[in-house]
C-alpha cells in the first residue's frame, strides 16, 4: 500500500484514525452468532504451540529475575511478524533506580502492562537493560543528553499520538520515569 | 512480558480446532480498523457497521480454509467487508446518510468535518477515497476490492476528491463570511 501524491486541502484525510473501537458487547455478539453456527468451540484446551508459548516467557521470567532482567526477548516474534502497515514505535524507559524490592515490583506491573496491550491486540516486546554504566562508542555524548536508559519496549500503533497514549499508560511514568517515544523507520 | 502471535498462527490455531480463543485474538486484532472502515463505507451508521463487521467475520471463517495468503489477511478482511457493507446498505448505498445533515460548526476544516464531508459523498467515490486517501491502498488494489477496473478507481478518485475540495472550499467561505459578520 502507498499513497502516489499529495493533495493540501485533503491531506488531513491521512491522519483519521485508522481504527475506532467497535460497539461495547460486539465482540459478545459476534462470538455467540459464530458458536451457534458451530464456526467456533468454546473452551478449547490451547492449542500446544499457544500453550507452549505462554509458559515460556512466564519460565524465562522467573531466570530473567536472577539475571537482573525484567523482560527477555520472548516476544521478538511479533516484531519479526508485525504487520507492514503498522507503524512501530520504540519506547525509552531513562531514569529510577529501584532498590531490588521496588524492582522486582515493577518488574511484575511492567509484564502487565505488556500483557494488557497484547490481550487488546497490540503487538508489543521489550527488554529490561542492566544496570550498569553505558559503554560509549565513538564521540562523548552531548551534553544534557540522558545515558541512564533503563529498558525499552517496542509497540505497534496507529500513530505518534496512538504511542503517547500507550506510553502515558505506562507503569514507568507513574513510578517518576521518563519514556522518549521514537517512530522506527520501516526500511 | 508478552506473547503476540502471527495472523497466519492465529489462523492455523483456529483452524485446527475452531478455538475460540484464537478467533477472539484475530477478532481483537483486525476489528478496530475494520469497523473504522465499514463505518466510513456506510456513511457513519454505526448500527449498519456492526452488523456489517459481523457478517464479515460469519463470512470470513466460513472462507478461512481457502484463504491462501497472497494478500495480508487485512487486505482480505477488507474485501470481505466491503461486500457485506453494500449487501447490508442495499438501496440505501445510494442515500447520504442522516449524519450528513448535521451543521458543521468548528471554526476550520478539522478531522470533524472531513469525517462529516465524507459521510456526504456517493458512496462509490466515498469508497474509493476512503481506500485510497485513508487506508492508503493502490489503484491496483482498490480495483480489486471493489471488483472495477484501475482507470474507473482512478476517475472515481479524482471526481471524489474535486467534489470534497469544492465542499471544503464552500465551508471555508462561510466561515470567513460569518467572522466578518
Amino acid at each position: 500500500m502507498h499513497r502516489d501524491d499529495d493533495d493540501e486541502a485533503l491531506k488531513g484525510l491521512r491522519d483519521l484514525p485508522r481504527e475506532i473501537a467497535p460497539p461495547g458487547g460486539a465482540e459478545v455478539r459476534t462470538v455467540t452468532a459464530l458458536r451457534d453456527r458451530g464456526l467456533i468451540v468454546s473452551g478449547q484446551r490451547l492449542p500446544r504451540r499457544r500453550a507452549a508459548a505462554l509458559l515460556l516467557p512466564i519460565a524465562l521470567t522467573i531466570g530473567g529475575f536472577a539475571a537482573g532482567w525484567f523482560l527477555r526477548p520472548m516476544a521478538r516474534d511479533s516484531v519479526a511478524s508485525h504487520s507492514p502497515d503498522q507503524p512501530r514505535f520504540v519506547l525509552l524507559l531513562y531514569g529510577r533506580t529501584d532498590s531490588e524490592t521496588v524492582k522486582d515490583d515493577s518488574v511484575a506491573e511492567y509484564g502487565r502492562w505488556a500483557r494488557d496491550l497484547a490481550r487488546n491486540g497490540t503487538g508489543v516486546s521489550g527488554e529490561k537493560l542492566v544496570d550498569a554504566p553505558p559503554t560509549i562508542v565513538g564521540a562523548q555524548l552531548p551534553a544534557g543528553a540522558p545515558a541512564d536508559l533503563r529498558g525499552y519496549f517496542i509497540v505497534e500503533a496507529a500513530d505518534e499520538q496512538h504511542a503517547r497514549m500507550l506510553a502515558v499508560s505506562h507503569p514507568h511514568v507513574k513510578r517518576g520515569g521518563t519514556i522518549v517515544i521514537r517512530r522506527i523507520d520501516p526500511t | 512480558l508478552t506473547v503476540v502471535t502471527s495472523d497466519r498462527q492465529l489462523v492455523d490455531d483456529y483452524l485446527r480446532d475452531r478455538s475460540e480463543d484464537a478467533f477472539r485474538d484475530l477478532f481483537r486484532r483486525h476489528s478496530p480498523s475494520m469497523y473504522a472502515f465499514a463505518l466510513r463505507l456506510s456513511g457513519g451508521r454505526h448500527a449498519e457497521a456492526e452488523d456489517a463487521l459481523q457478517d464479515a467475520w460469519v463470512r470470513a471463517l466460513l472462507r478461512l480454509q481457502e484463504f491462501r495468503w497472497e494478500s495480508a489477511l487485512r487486505t482480505w478482511l477488507c474485501g470481505i467487508l466491503i461486500n457485506c457493507v453494500r449487501e447490508r446498505l442495499r438501496d440505501r448505498w445510494l442515500e447520504p446518510a442522516e449524519q450528513a445533515a448535521r451543521v458543521i460548526t468548528h471554526p476550520r476544516a478539522n478531522a470533524l468535518d472531513l469525517e462529516q464531508l465524507l459521510y456526504r459523498l456517493a458512496p462509490g467515490y466515498r469508497a474509493v477515497l476512503v481506500l485510497h486517501d485513508v487506508e492508503g491502498y493502490t489503484h491496483a488494489e482498490i480495483a480489486g476490492l471493489l471488483g472495477i477496473d484501475v482507470g474507473t478507481a482512478k476517475s472515481q478518485l479524482s471526481r471524489a476528491r474535486s467534489t470534497m475540495r469544492g465542499w471544503l472550499n464552500h465551508l471555508s467561505e462561510d466561515r470567513d463570511a460569518s467572522r466578518r459578520r
